[in-house]
């Protein structure tokens, strides 16, 4: 069933929600770029920084997602959509497991993207490092 | 000592002045030569050419003003010896410059200049400072990193 249309403000932002049609299980991509991986001891090898985890600057900024079971309803394959450009990776989470550390997940289709989504919260040092810890590679990002 | 803000080799303005401090023994852009310099340099300048949308969503590249004020920063925060850090672009035109060991993560996310959080992990423990243009903090959390990755080596 298609997302209901998220509230917006005078000025046409939209408003931060936690929307009641992304279920607890739905999965929320983040698209990565080979520039997000850094080397690591701890993992002997390459794993993405937290910096692929933050919020946009501007009005109502949150962090920019893709939204898994939309993109699946309009026929596409989720693999595919997100690694555009085409070097790109990505991550995915439930947005259960988002919820679950005070994080909103919204619904923000743009013109360039209908299944655009947006996560709010405080994206604090800690809250970062979980982003980073419990991150599922989706897609592998192309050097 | 260099002046980050224009290049000049007099004392910025704003900061404490040597005579106020007596002995300069902060961090406060006092710059140190690094074998890992050019490297960085280079990673800078890339990061200053992305292109845009070079996440997917839109992001920028990174400032030629931020690349800047980084490359002051870390000349001046991290002790001579220290390992080079890796720098990671942000979706707003920041960066982040980090360290990671089987000790600690250390990461410094610049908002912009003189706009610095910084996060240190130990395990499960996080610590998180913003700073400005004092980094004695920095250099000493690097300080306690390589002394742990060397206790780590001789003990193997």
């Amino acid at each position: 069933m298609p997302l209901d249309k998220p509230p917006h403000d005078a000025a046409g932002n939209v408003e931060v929600h936690d929307h009641a049609g992304i279920l607890a299980d739905h999965g929320v991509i983040r698209r990565i770029s080979a520039d997000h991986l850094v080397d690591d001891e701890k993992t002997g090898g390459k794993r993405v920084s937290t910096m692929a985890f933050g919020a946009s600057s501007g009005v109502n900024g949150g962090m920019s997602v893709d939204l898994e079971e939309s993109i699946a309803e309009a026929g596409l394959d989720p693999r595919t959509f997100v690694i555009s450009p085409p070097f790109l990776g990505a991550v995915k989470f439930t947005a259960g497991a988002l919820r679950s550390q005070e994080f909103k997940v919204g619904y923000d289709p743009i013109p360039t993207n209908p299944h655009h989504g947006e996560v709010w919260g405080n994206f604090t040092g800690g809250k970062k490092k979980w982003l980073q810890r419990n991150a599922e590679i989706f897609v592998v990002p192309k050097a | 000592m260099a002046n980050i803000a224009t290049g000049s080799s007099s004392f910025p303005s704003f900061l404490p002045s040597k005579a106020s401090t007596g002995v300069f023994n902060k961090r406060i852009m006092q710059t140190v030569s690094h074998d890992w310099h050019e490297a960085v340099s280079s990673r800078l300048e890339y990061l200053t050419r992305l292109p845009h949308n070079w996440d997917g969503y839109g992001g920028k590249p990174v400032s030629f003003l931020l690349a800047h004020f980084t490359m002051s920063m870390l000349s001046s925060a991290c002790p001579l010896g220290s390992s080079a850090p890796q720098l990671v672009p942000g979706h707003n035109g920041d960066l982040q410059a980090e360290w990671h060991t089987l000790e600690y993560d250390i990461e410094l996310h610049v908002l912009a200049p003189y706009r610095v959080t910084a996060v240190r992990c130990a395990g499960d423990d996080v610590e998180e400072i913003q700073l400005t243009n004092d980094f004695t903090v920095v250099a000493e959390w690097l300080n306690a990193m390589e002394v742990a990755v060397a206790a780590r080596q001789a003990a193997a």
